[in-house]
Order: structure tokens, then C-alpha cells, then sequence
């Protein structure tokens, strides 16, 4: 049985549906994030489980009892803000001990727990700091350690790096990640940043529009992404639409094809996969599968795509390079190591080879999605 | 060999440009007019107050000090006024904390609400409350509490800005749901978090409520009368049969809203360490 389980639920503003009759079901210690993008209505979940949020629709269980109705102060979960949430007036000390001094916890069994926590959160020796005294890295520390003191049944993450710098928003992800592990708390963790989710979850949850696009590992949603908005969601992602045939997709080189324009194309050996024939699917090629090669290098490799287009522009990422190339009417986005990009200008034809394996097929679903290439 | 022409040094500071001394001329003067303006009235008051037949004399602070009167009015003036802070900041306080936690649509609305008094002139609100609580079963007219609840209605603007400043300041909702999640109960979380936060605004709004209940005339006037005489009251009565008399109780009245103005800052600074 699921440890934090939410059961067909469903929340409104108005008109508006900002979570859509959702099922999801977390064990106990485990670290679920929610990744989508804003007005997904990711947050919303996260607040109908801390109570803040009633739901319109559905129940929210912890174990076999219904929480749904349980006001906020007697669920006993510990949340984090993505706005600095420390009372401005207390110390470190006392922001940390103020759940417990709703407990009426005795004061040395306070005192102790207080330090406990300071030195969970790498804070040792700074509790008789004003919130103003503290950086902003700091402060979420200390949220963190108030949260935890109380030995919440769940944790809740809302956002909490968003307001850090990246150098210091890596490093506290990891300590929450230590922290969580350490303590087997099951977490529930609520972010934006697609790198954030896949590196600190057990699971993520992709939402779209108030509902779950796809539930999996972070493998699984990196590398096997079931839907068209997971792929172009997470990483950078080609999408090639084609139509499905026994022997590969086809897919043609211009959208438009006139007269003086006779329409070509090609077939692109994919993964396998079972899909009736002549439907519309969309090839998924992320541009670190695709290996870019002058004209001159080009030899031909039996069972390897390949595709000849002309270097559009070019983008410096630090560790590689992103070369956008335009194939037949299509803008396709190929990475090139950095020691390499020097070979590849702007307006020079190259050939973009990628193996069949790499190329994962979707149909296409009744989402609208841009014409031509997506790529992010 | 080239022989070059020695030049003199770069000058370290380069001289003030005409145009800004003029400015600073008329800063200073500025900043003096306005302080002469203040203190001008006071010196005169301090100066026909220890005068007597062209002499210097404390004559009249020692009659002020021993006059009964003087205590008991100066009482009901005082006591008017804190009755006033506790009404006016409690429903400004709570009303504004629910707003921004449940209502923000409603903020516009509130803030338009406590400018009116400042368009009802003090006559008319007066004379709309005898009109009103003149006859039973709301028979207040002459009873201070009437008159407490006019200063509240009257003091709404000043009350309302600052408390409101700091509601703004203050990430209200945000700390108000951790707390909630911490467990706090709803009296908890406003006595413990959001009225240390918003403690500065509520000390200046109870500074503002005071200093203008210390000094209202109009309302105590047409309200209670004789009835609940207050300071105010009473100077202007001295005034017409003992107008130096009178200097001396306005002096006073002036010392004494500073003082307990100063008083009332000094006890509250504490109370927000007192809490936790």
C-alpha cells in the first residue's frame, strides 16, 4: 500500500481546472518530484496535500486515513518555500524550534533537537542568527531544519532553489538529497528545472495541463520519454514527423511541395515499435545522439541514418557546441564537442548521421504542436 | 634636447561650480526657515508663559501643576486616546491581515474606505452623530464612548497607512502558512509571527492616533461637551479668562504628548522580545 496517495483529484479556480482528476500514488521514503511548466498545476498538488488548498474533486490519503478535510496545523508536514520563509524576528534557533515549541516539546528535549538540526543542515554554531544575518542559501538551511524538527510525515519542497544562485542552488540540492536519504523521509519535491528533478528523484512526475504526461524514473522520462510533451519537456529533443511504414518512417523533406517542387523524402530506420500502417507518428532524436560530418567524412554505413543539410547557426554551450541544421524544410539540432566546432561554420553542408536506435517513435498525438521541427 | 615648458599640476579638487553653492545657499535656508516656522510659536509660548507683569515667573506652572483639574482632564484625554489605539489598530490590523491572507481584491476597497474621513469635515461628522446617537435605544451623545468611536473613525487614515506599509513589507502569506504548517493555531501565528513583523506599523499608528486625539477639539466638542471635558477642552476654556494661564496648559499638552508618545515607543520595543 502507498504511503501518500492521491485518489481522482480534482481542483478548480472558477472555470478554470488546475489539476484534472489526477491519480498518484507515493511509497513511504521515497523522493517525487513534480516537474512541469508554470500553470501546470504542479504547486496546486503540493498544496492540497499541505492543506493550504482544498480539493474540488477527489481525496488526498496518508496511509488509509483521508486527509482531504484536515485542516493545515494537524497534518503534521514539513514545508519549504520558494520565497525565504523564516520569521523575521526569530533566530535561526528559535525559527527552528517553533514547531516544536508548538508541541510543547520540554526545553532541553528542544534545545537538543534545535542542535540536531543545525548540524543536519551544516549550521553548527550560527542559531543566534537574524534571517537578514544569514545568506539566502543560509536561510533555506534553516527552512529546511524548521521543516525537518517537527519529524514531519511528509516533506514538502516548493521551489526551494529557485531564489539561489546556481552554484549554491547545486550544492543545497545535494544536501537535501543527503538529507532525505539519511532520514528516509518521503518527499514530495515541486520544480521547473528538468536537471533538478532527474538528479535528486527516485521518480518524476511530468505534468502537462493538469495532469500526468508521464510518470517514471529519470532514465525513464530521459530516455524513454512516452509522449511527445515528456520529450520536448526534458532536454533538448528533434522531433521529426513521418508516417509509419513496416520497413521505418517516412519522412518527407518540405511541408509545402508544388509543382516545379516535387515532394521527396527518406526512410529512417527507428526503433521498433508497433504502430498501424500509414499513421503520423514523430521521430525523437536528441542532438547528443546525432554525429555531424563534413561532407569529406561522410562514408556511407550500412543501417545508419543519414541526413544532408546545410549549418544554419551555430551555438556555444560550454562543453559542446549546438549546430542548428536546416534539412529539406526542417531546422534539426546537432551537438559537436567544443575542440571540434571550429570544423563547422555556418552555410557549410555536412551530413547528420544517427543510429536506428536512438530514433524513438510516437504517434502523434491530438496536441497541437508547432509546424516543423521542435526542438528546445 | 627638448626642452618642455613646465606645466602646473592637476588641481586635486576642481572648484565648486557656481550654480551649486547658490543651491546650497538656499537648502540651508530653506531648512532654517522651516525650523524657525516650528519653534518659532513654541519659544513665544515658552516666553509669554514665565512672564508676569515684566517680570520672569514660574507663578503659573505652579498653579498648573497643583490645579485638579489639570490631572483629571489631562486623564480624559489620555484615556480617549489609548481607548482609541486599542480600537482603531485592532480593526485595522485584523481587518488588513485578513485581507491580504483571503481578500486581496478587496485592499482597493479598504483603502479608498479609510480616506473618506479625511473628506468629512469634523463639524459634520459631529453634528451626523448627535443626529444619530441622540435618542434611545442609541442614546450615546455625551458619553465617551461615542467619543472614542468618532476618534476611530476619524483616525482610520492614519491607522490604516501604517499598518498597512508593513502588512506590505512583511511576506504575510507566505509566513503565515509556515507557521501553519509548523502546526500553529490561527491566534498563534497572528500574535507570534505576523504582529512582531508588523509591530513597527502598528507602533507608529498608535503614535499618530495619540498625538491627534491629544489635540482634538471639534469632535470633543459637539460629542461630549462638559460631560467628558478634555484637555483641549479645557485650554480653550482657560483661555478666555486666563489666557496665560491657558500658555501654560498648551506647553504642557505639547511636553506631555511628546513624553508619552515616547514612553509608549519604549514599552512596546519590548513586548515583540517578550512574545517569543
Amino acid at each position: 500500500m502507498s504511503y501518500l496517495s492521491l485518489q481522482a483529484v480534482q481542483k478548480t479556480f472558477g472555470q478554470t481546472i488546475a489539476v484534472h482528476r489526477l491519480n498518484l500514488a507515493i511509497q513511504a521514503g521515497e523522493l517525487v518530484s513534480l516537474l512541469g511548466p508554470s500553470g501546470c498545476g504542479k504547486t496546486t498538488i503540493l498544496r492540497m496535500i499541505a492543506g493550504f488548498e482544498r480539493p474540488s474533486e477527489g481525496s488526498i490519503f496518508l496511509g488509509d486515513t483521508d486527509i482531504s478535510l484536515l485542516p493545515t496545523n494537524r497534518r503534521n508536514m514539513g514545508m519549504m518555500f520558494q520565497s525565504y520563509s523564516l520569521f523575521p524576528h526569530m533566530t535561526a534557533a528559535q525559527n527552528i524550534a517553533f514547531g516544536l515549541r508548538v508541541r510543547n516539546v520540554p526545553q532541553a528535549q528542544k534545545f537538543e533537537r534545535v542542535q540536531e538540526m543545525l548540524d543536519l543542515v551544516g549550521l553548527s554554531g550560527m542559531g543566534q542568527r537574524f534571517p537578514h544575518q544569514l545568506s539566502g542559501g543560509q536561510q533555506q538551511r534553516v527552512a529546511l531544519a524548521r521543516a525537518l524538527a517537527i519529524a514531519p510525515k511528509v516533506l514538502l519542497l516548493d521551489e526551494p532553489l529557485s531564489a539561489l544562485d546556481a552554484q549554491v542552488r547545486l550544492q543545497l540540492r545535494n544536501e537535501i538529497r543527503r538529507i532525505q536519504q539519511q532520514l528516509s523521509i518521503t518527499t514530495l519535491f515541486v520544480t521547473h528545472d528538468q536537471e533538478e528533478a532527474l538528479s535528486i528523484s527516485d521518480r518524476v512526475v511530468v505534468m502537462s495541463q493538469g495532469q500526468i504526461d508521464q510518470l517514471g524514473s529519470p532514465e525513464d522520462i530521459y530516455l524513454r520519454p512516452q509522449t511527445p510533451f515528456t520529450a520536448s519537456f526534458i532536454g533538448a529533443m528533434n522531433q521529426i514527423p513521418g508516417t509509419w511504414r513496416q520497413e521505418g518512417v517516412w519522412v518527407t523533406d518540405s511541408f509545402e511541395p508544388s509543382a516545379d517542387r516535387p515532394q521527396t523524402g527518406r526512410l529512417l530506420q527507428t526503433q521498433t515499435a508497433e504502430w498501424p500502417e500509414g499513421s503520423a507518428v514523430v521521430v525523437l532524436v536528441r542532438p547528443e545522439s546525432m554525429t555531424v560530418l563534413a561532407q569529406d567524412d561522410a562514408a556511407v554505413t550500412p543501417g545508419l541514418n543519414l541526413l544532408s543539410g546545410l549549418i544554419a547557426g551555430r551555438t556555444f554551450l560550454g562543453s559542446v557546441s549546438r549546430l542548428s541544421v536546416l534539412v529539406g524544410d526542417y531546422y534539426l539540432n546537432a551537438d559537436v564537442p567544443t575542440s571540434q566546432q571550429e570544423r563547422f561554420a555556418p552555410g557549410q553542408v555536412v551530413q547528420l548521421s544517427f543510429l536506428p536506435e536512438q530514433c524513438r517513435v510516437l504517434p502523434v498525438g491530438d496536441e497541437p504542436r508547432p509546424a516543423g521541427v521542435l526542438t528546445q | 634636447m627638448t626642452l618642455v615648458a613646465p606645466t602646473a599640476p592637476p588641481s586635486v579638487s576642481s572648484p565648486r561650480p557656481r550654480l551649486q553653492s547658490g543651491l546650497w545657499f538656499w537648502q540651508l535656508a530653506l531648512v532654517l526657515g522651516l525650523v524657525a516656522y516650528l519653534l518659532i510659536p513654541i519659544v513665544g509660548l515658552i516666553r509669554f508663559s514665565v512672564r508676569s507683569g515684566g517680570e520672569l515667573t514660574l507663578q503659573f506652572y505652579q498653579e498648573a501643576f497643583a490645579d485638579p483639574d489639570f490631572y483629571r482632564f489631562l486623564g480624559n484625554s489620555l484615556w480617549a486616546g489609548l481607548c482609541t489605539i486599542l480600537l482603531t489598530l485592532s480593526l485595522t490590523t485584523f481587518t488588513l491581515y485578513w485581507a491580504y491572507l483571503r481578500a486581496r481584491w478587496l485592499l482597493p476597497l479598504l483603502e479608498l474606505i479609510s480616506l473618506l474621513p479625511f473628506v468629512v469635515p469634523a463639524v459634520t461628522l459631529g453634528v451626523a452623530l448627535i443626529q444619530v446617537f441622540s435618542t434611545p435605544p442609541l442614546a450615546l451623545t455625551g458619553t465617551p464612548l461615542l467619543l472614542v468611536g468618532a476618534y476611530a473613525v476619524v483616525t482610520l487614515p492614519f491607522a490604516y497607512r501604517a499598518v498597512e506599509n508593513s502588512l506590505q513589507g512583511a511576506n504575510v502569506l507566505t509566513l503565515t502558512e509556515a507557521a501553519e504548517s509548523l502546526g500553529a493555531s490561527w491566534w498563534r501565528i497572528f500574535l507570534e509571527v505576523i504582529l512582531p513583523c508588523v509591530w513597527p506599523g502598528v507602533i507608529s499608528g498608535g503614535l499618530l492616533v495619540l498625538s491627534y486625539v491629544l489635540g482634538e477639539f471639534t469632535l470633543a466638542l459637539f460629542l461630549v461637551g462638559s460631560s467628558y471635558q478634555t484637555f483641549p477642552l479645557y485650554i480653550s476654556q482657560l483661555f478666555s479668562y486666563q489666557p496665560q494661564y491657558s500658555m501654560v496648559m498648551s506647553l504642557l499638552s505639547f511636553v506631555i504628548t511628546w513624553l508619552v508618545a515616547w514612553l509608549l515607543v519604549v514599552i512596546t520595543r519590548r513586548v515583540p522580545n517578550s512574545m517569543q
